[in-house]
């Protein structure tokens, strides 16, 4: 069952399933590298509880929580 | 023979550090013609040949959603650089190749400048670059820009390349005419990493460790887009494509099969037809070829799917992806949940403290001072009255420019400590990460966490701070952001605290200063949120940024950077302020009818400012003087100071001001119009005279509003005794 990125938590990871939405939001994680079947890990969140850090194809990335929504998510089991 | 290059890659690819290896300071900044993007080029002579390198801006992609975008692909297409130099970061290399392949697709003669080699020999990953060039068809010089490590042989590659083009196609363009010298003809399988064209013998650490077996013209020749490639021959865009990509691979870089002069021919026409289509459009080079198809998401993925395939044949890591790096570490305090915020406000206290404390930075800025209103001033006095000169010239010299032009000279220390730190925040990857930080903090403002680091540059200088808006994503927030920067108080507004505060607040003076950014900042803060619920409704970009590894900053690109800032003030002071030195000092030494007055009050500024004076009373400053002071600030921040500093004699500042009505004074230049550089920004960002126009009335309205609120109120509350 696929779930948003934003219910992830540090440490969680997963491969990408689809990404919702359209315009500048899709076409930017797109051109990021976020695209689907793609592994990344959540590393942590702001000391505000937002953004969030994940990391993926070997380097860090910032995205907010409403916009991690929009990521489908295949959660992979914890070791 | 001039080789013409561009530099193209990501952020934080060492693009830069790279640019000024190559350049030193030899380099002049611009703009790119319509847009505030700028624009560095430098000349670089090695050998018989003359290189000119143009910085193009760094870019994660070239999908059309920035300026920068539109920047780097229309300059690529319509000036048609001899040689892209595309820097990749080896450290990041997936993602990196994703702007590789989209670059490649351009169908320009290109070289990879694979950089950061150090961090990858530090890690132990093993990197197989003759699988590298193989894969992309394209020579790849390992370099460490900031190791200062293959600069050379990078340059003689691009050498190599572009005399291989032109042996190859003679007509197609201008350098290529020239035929190659003799011994720049490197015989197959001589040309391996250490050993450039020039016959240096090895002396590449990088090579050796990084590349364990690498014959360099093995099986290179004429390589097409390879099977699997999204863009292989027939490719819509280019035509003629797939066959043109063999073109690194030249007589200069040992011929193979496949490598006839048809190949040549076949590159001149897609160039050609390139470059006809572009040329088709008009000048803007914010605008896009009018057949531009941007890229669907079927083919970016394939171009990721690509560089990922990639990555995986030619890098073997020695370490488990998941083990930490150093960056990490360091990122788990600076970011760490409860220590974060206290660390990022200690930061930023300590910057603050570095630059400004008066046994510090402040110390730097009294020696001046002390140099030139006592030591220089003396001189020049005594000097003239031995020459026995007319008393007006040494008033001309000593009140006027050494008073005008000192005054401002004397804060070049603190201002380039404040850029110091400022570029090794930014330097550092911390900058990203102050970002990331205050993000949700700035959201309830309508701001962005992008909108951070702008503001913090605009403690600097509110030129910078406003052409960094462009890495804002969408219109509402680059405007929002322009609107409130000219309130992060720059640091040519700086020394007009400094002076009302050594004088009234000598106890207090740390504090006083202190409190005029603070209230910059409070004023920004608040203007974001009216804005925002007003004019500029709608929701703020993404916050999607890269959170680059953590590096220590390169001393001589930092060098660089606070050379050119100090450079900038020293001109300015040196014509700018110099020039209006000598016209303030005209203006209120002579009458309208052109004699010399008795009491500059009945000089021209004195009739001039004595008009707007009655406005201003309500502030606590209706004086001729300080009208005129303002006045000249709009010319440039420094000159208020300056003004100030020939007007008045520091007895008569006692006389005139109060500590009310000087902190009144304060908040006045701290709010209003900036001066005309920032407003030529402005309207350029803006795009818009009428948001330009809005900008000017609504900073002079808030000027006023603030000071009078600061003035009236202290008079209620009994301030001023």
């Amino acid at each position: 069952m696929p779930v948003p990125l934003s219910d992830f938590k540090p440490g969680e990871s997963g491969t990408i399933v689809s990404i919702q939405g359209t315009g500048a939001l899709r076409q930017r994680l797109i051109a990021m590298g976020v695209t689907p079947g793609t592994w990344l890990i959540v590393r942590k969140f702001a000391p505000l509880g937002d953004p969030m850090e994940i990391r993926l194809r070997n380097y860090n990335l910032s995205i907010r929580k409403r916009d991690a929504a929009l990521i489908e998510m295949m959660r992979e089991d914890r070791q | 023979m001039n080789i013409h290059l561009a530099l193209a890659g990501n952020p934080n690819c060492g693009k830069t550090t790279l640019f000024n290896r190559l350049t030193g300071t030899r380099q002049t900044t611009g703009n790119w013609p319509g847009v505030t993007v700028e624009k560095k080029v430098g000349v670089i002579r090695r050998g018989p040949n003359l290189f000119t390198l143009v910085d193009l801006p760094g870019i994660y992609s070239l999908s059309p959603y920035s300026i920068e975008e539109i920047v780097t692909r229309n300059y690529i297409l319509e000036d048609q650089p001899d040689v892209i130099v595309n820097i990749v970061d080896a450290s990041n290399l997936e993602r990196n190749l994703y702007l590789t392949l989209q670059l490649k697709k351009l169908g320009r003669p290109m070289i990879v400048a694979l950089n950061m080699m150090d961090e990858i020999e530090q890690r132990g990953d093993l990197l197989h670059l003759d699988r590298l060039e193989s894969l992309l068809g394209m020579p790849v010089v390992p370099i460490s820009a900031k190791l200062n490590q293959g600069i050379i042989e990078l340059i003689d590659a691009v050498r190599t390349l572009a005399i291989s083009l032109g042996h190859q196609d003679g007509d197609h363009h201008h350098i290529l005419s020239e035929r190659p010298f003799g011994n720049e003809i490197i015989p197959p399988g001589s040309a391996g990493y250490g050993r450039g064209p020039t016959g240096q013998p090895p002396h590449h650490p990088i090579h050796s460790a990084a590349s364990p077996v690498h014959p360099r013209n093995k099986g290179l020749p004429g390589i097409p887009s390879g099977p699997g490639l999204p863009f292989g021959p027939g490719h819509k865009h280019h035509p003629p494509h797939g066959p043109g990509h063999g073109l690194g691979h030249g007589p200069g870089h040992g011929s193979g099969p496949g490598h006839g002069p048809g190949q040549g021919a076949g590159l001149g026409w897609a160039l050609q037809a390139e470059h006809d289509h572009s040329r088709e459009q008009p000048e803007t080079l914010a605008k896009l070829p009018v057949d531009f198809h941007p890229e669907t998401d079927e083919e970016t993925h394939a171009l990721y799917q690509e560089a990922a395939r990639i990555t995986s044949n030619v890098l073997e890591h020695r370490r488990h992806p998941a083990d930490l790096t150093r960056s990490d570490r360091i990122d788990q305090v600076l970011t760490h949940r409860i220590w974060a915020l206290p660390i990022f406000l200690l930061i930023l206290f300590l910057v603050f403290q570095l630059t400004f404390h008066e046994k510090l930075g402040g110390r730097l800025t009294g020696w001046l001072d002390l140099f030139f209103s006592e030591t220089l001033s003396g001189w020049v006095r005594a000097g003239l009255d031995l020459a026995g000169t007319s008393p007006w010239v040494s008033s001309l010299l000593i009140d006027g420019i050494i008073a005008g032009v000192g005054g401002v000279l004397t804060f070049l220390p603190q201002i380039a400590l404040l850029f110091m730190f400022l570029s090794v925040l930014e330097d550092t990857g911390y900058m990203a990460r102050a970002a990331f930080m205050v993000d949700k903090l700035f959201l309830k403002f309508g701001l962005s966490g992008r909108s951070f680091i702008p503001m913090l540059m605009g403690f600097g200088c509110t030129v910078p701070a406003i052409m960094a808006t462009r890495s804002l994503e969408n219109q509402r927030d680059r405007r929002l952001t322009i609107m409130i920067i000219p309130f992060m108080s720059c640091g040519a507004r700086m020394p007009i605290y400094v002076y009302f505060a050594s004088i009234f607040f000598t106890t207090h003076k740390g504090l006083v200063t202190f409190s005029m950014y603070l209230l910059g900042i409070v004023i920004a803060m608040l203007s974001a949120i009216l804005l925002s619920k007003t004019v500029l409704r709608g929701s703020e970009a993404p916050f999607i940024i890269e959170l680059p590894p953590y590096r220590l900053p390169d001393t001589k690109s930092l060098f660089l950077h606070i050379w050119d800032k100090v450079k900038d003030f020293i001109v300015r002071a040196g014509t700018l302020i110099f020039a209006m030195s000598v016209v303030i000092w005209i203006l209120r030494t002579f009458t309208l009818s052109f004699s010399v007055a008795s009491d500059s009050s009945q000089s021209i500024f004195g009739s001039l400012g004595s008009w707007l004076a009655p406005l201003l009373s309500p502030l606590g400053f209706g004086n001729w003087q300080s009208s005129v002071a303002l006045l000249t600030g709009l010319i440039a921040k420094e000159a208020v100071v300056a003004s100030l500093g020939i007007l008045f004699t520091p007895e008569q500042v006692l006389a005139t001001f109060n500590p009310l009505s000087a902190y009144a004074f304060m908040t006045f230049t701290l709010l209003y119009t900036p001066c005309v550089a920032a407003l030529g920004a402005l309207a350029r960002e803006m795009h818009s005279w009428r948001w330009t126009l809005a900008a000017v009335l609504y900073q002079i309205g808030v000027a006023y509003l603030i000071s009078l609120i600061v003035y009236q109120g202290g008079l209620l509350l009994g301030l001023v005794a």
